[in-house]
């Protein structure tokens, strides 16, 4: 089995599946390609997220321990990165709850908003586009990378974070609304 | 303005020392697993306590507390293994396996349980997850999965 190269491809369900099995029979190696498999995918995911390298190795680590330890409990009819997501995009909203003292919040108006001090110091484009993100509310924001980044299906959004699909869309569409007024690019996301 | 999938694509990689970090930590609980399996000792005391599940057939003795510890009895029909998983074993299948009763063919185990409630499960031939249906459940935010939770007397 060949790794995928971390370019945010699915692999076969089965042969996920498999390795699954092998690993629950104690084969480390097993697992350790399901890592090589899906360690970018969630890094990309949280780093993110989180906005930071810091945070987003905590909660990519935090999520592959997790997941060593509870291979017996995945079911084969799931995909195996949308398990692994559920778990990861859990730890991401643990230390985004736990670790606030990097946020400060500026009133404007009546509305508040929330910045996070560490952003991209590339260009500034991307810098805006982070802290535009970093703006979202934070179920919005999980929605639109899922979407536009992970280039998940509703489905699979639906299963890993526990809501319909109704209300995933809402939210994305809600989240590029937002986007396309702090950034003022009505072609960005469409 | 750059668009949010090629932006998103563009993300830096993660650190060769980050993944190293993880390898690492990852060898580490494999190995703490094996040790904790080596090493478990049962010096426990015994209660009987009963559950009925679906699909399995179990029985109900009453309530037998000695020292610290817990019984737990369940009938599995087919199965070849149990094991009981659970907040007290940090969810390992191979921590606390059940041992098959021949007099009774109940899957017996004994833990020491501390006053409070246990979130806990079955793992049946290493693959299969099973609840106690009969028990109250609890639902897991990471997994999806409900638990059943054993209160232990006088907690």
């Amino acid at each position: 089995m060949t790794p995928d190269g971390g370019l945010g491809l699915w692999t076969s369900v089965t042969a996920d599946d498999d390795l699954v099995a092998q690993a629950v029979a104690g084969d480390p190696d097993a697992f350790a390609i399901l890592v090589e498999r899906y360690y970018a995918d969630c890094w990309r995911f949280a780093r993110r997220i989180l906005g930071n390298e810091a945070d987003a190795e905590d909660a990519v680590h935090d999520t592959f321990l997790r997941a060593q330890r509870a291979l017996v409990r995945f079911r084969p009819q799931e995909r195996f990165k949308a398990w692994l997501f559920r778990i990861l995009t859990n730890r991401c909203r643990t230390l985004v709850r736990t670790r606030r003292r990097r946020e400060h919040w500026f009133p404007a108006g009546d509305e508040t908003i929330a910045v996070t001090a560490a952003r991209d110091a590339a260009a500034p484009a991307d810098a805006r586009l982070a802290d535009a993100l970093a703006r979202l509310d934070p179920d919005q924001r999980e929605a639109l990378l899922m979407k536009y980044g992970e280039d998940m299906e509703y489905e699979e959004m639906a299963s890993i974070l526990g809501v319909g699909v109704s209300a995933l869309k809402m939210r994305v569409s809600r989240a590029r609304a937002a986007m396309r007024a702090m950034l003022g690019d009505r072609a960005a996301y469409d | 303005m750059p668009d949010l999938r090629d932006w998103y694509a563009r993300t830096p990689g993660a650190p060769d020392a980050a993944r190293a970090r993880l390898a690492s930590a990852l060898r580490a609980d494999r190995a703490s697993l094996g040790r904790a399996r080596r090493g478990r000792g049962l010096a426990l005391a015994l209660a009987a306590v009963a559950v009925l599940m679906v699909g399995v057939a179990l029985t109900r003795d009453g309530a037998e507390e000695r020292a610290a510890g817990y019984r737990l009895a369940v009938r599995v029909p087919a199965a070849t293994r149990v094991s009981l998983v659970g907040d007290f074993n940090d969810w390992r299948a191979d921590a606390t396996p059940m041992v098959r009763d021949p007099r009774s063919d109940e899957w017996v185990t004994t833990v020491a349980l501390p006053p409070g409630r246990h979130g806990y499960a079955f793992v049946v031939d290493g693959a299969r997850w099973v609840v106690d249906s009969l028990a109250p459940m609890s639902g897991s935010a990471d997994f999806g999965l409900t638990n059943s939770l054993l209160v232990p007397a006088g907690s």
